[in-house]
């Protein structure tokens, strides 16, 4: 037997230990080329009729199946909640954040220029009182 | 970047919109493996189907930053893969050695009598091997998903994942096929 036949029939052992007789499970390629025609080999064909049949012991251990209950759990957990709904018929153009940070900002900016100018404010109350009470006439000196 | 690579960066950005039909394609896809794989890792079906429940929530919250690049179907095993190991851990039972030599079934006859299902034996000579040996086997034959693919999803090289099936069928062999006859006969 040459050396590349040995060869070959060491990929195809390799091959049948590893991952079975069903090629389909060998890695892409392998599976390709002068492999087939080595089967037929003693060494070769003992491992294979063993191979097949652990394939068909794996087969008759089928992965179990889950529970229907299961399922829908999981799809529970992809509805948004009641709040979010809300959020989304409220402002369904992307996250919320953005909007809100904006409004946020507004609202301390405004908070800021409101206290910064405390003066102003004390000129329009005065100003208010004498609307109210009206105009003040000195009348002792006539 | 392949086709399959696309659909999935597709189907993320419905999930992503929170399109529920979405949502339900990927979990009819992939729930059955996931349980599958989780199961086999665990031996514990409650546990395996928490598992899968986690690796599908921790998939709706990432959608909306998925990479394109990504394989939904990879993503998900490695990340069952993570929270069984975890799991393992946690219970103190995660161990690369290889199991006892099993006994010979001949001497465990009473056990033998009771497991009167195929599928049943095959599974106790599963269960008997090192977590990462039935991963591996579970990946490769029962997915039959590439080598690649479930290296990639073990976290380990194309190299260790083929000694790994390598030794694990070997083992497998030695449980199951000096009965092959016994469980031929059963199967047909």
């Amino acid at each position: 037997m040459s050396d590349a036949e040995n060869k070959s029939i060491e990929r195809v052992c390799k091959l049948l230990n590893t991952y079975g007789a069903d090629r389909s499970r060998w890695p892409e390629g392998a599976a390709d080329g002068d492999l087939a025609p080595r089967e037929h080999l003693d060494e070769a064909r003992a491992l294979y009729q063993d191979a097949l049949a652990l394939d068909a012991l794996l087969d008759q251990a089928p992965l179990p199946e889950p529970s229907l209950e299961l399922k829908a759990d999981i799809l529970a957990g992809t509805s948004p909640n009641p709040w979010q709904q809300w959020l989304t018929l409220i402002w369904p153009f992307g996250p919320v954040w953005k909007p809100a940070s904006g409004l946020a900002m507004a609202m301390v900016l405004g908070l800021y220029i409101g206290t910064l100018a405390p003066q102003s404010n004390d000129v329009l109350i005065a100003e208010l009182d004498t609307l109210i009470a009206g105009p003040t006439y000195n009348l002792e000196g006539q | 970047m392949s086709d399959d690579r696309l659909l999935d960066a597709e189907l993320m950005k419905r999930v992503a919109a929170g399109d529920q039909s979405a949502c339900r394609t990927l979990v009819e896809a992939h729930l059955r493996g996931l349980v599958g794989l989780s199961y086999r890792m665990l031996s514990d079906m409650a546990a395996a189907e928490d598992v899968a429940q986690e690796a599908f929530l921790r998939l709706w919250r990432t959608a909306k930053r998925w990479k394109p690049e990504a394989r939904i179907s990879t993503w998900l095993y490695r990340v069952a893969h993570n929270l069984a190991i975890d799991e393992i851990r946690r219970r103190g039972h995660l161990s690369d050695q290889e199991a006892p030599d099993s006994p010979d079934p001949s001497a465990n006859q009473y056990a033998a009598q009771h497991q009167t299902q195929v599928a049943d034996q095959v599974e106790a000579a599963l269960a008997q091997l090192p977590v990462r040996q039935r991963t591996a086997i579970t990946l490769v034959h029962h997915q039959e998903l590439s080598n690649i693919e479930a290296a990639e999803i073990m976290e380990i090289s194309v190299d260790a994942l083929e000694s790994l099936l390598a030794r694990g069928r070997r083992k497998l062999k030695e449980l199951l096929i000096d009965r092959k006859q016994d469980l031929v006969g059963e199967m047909e």
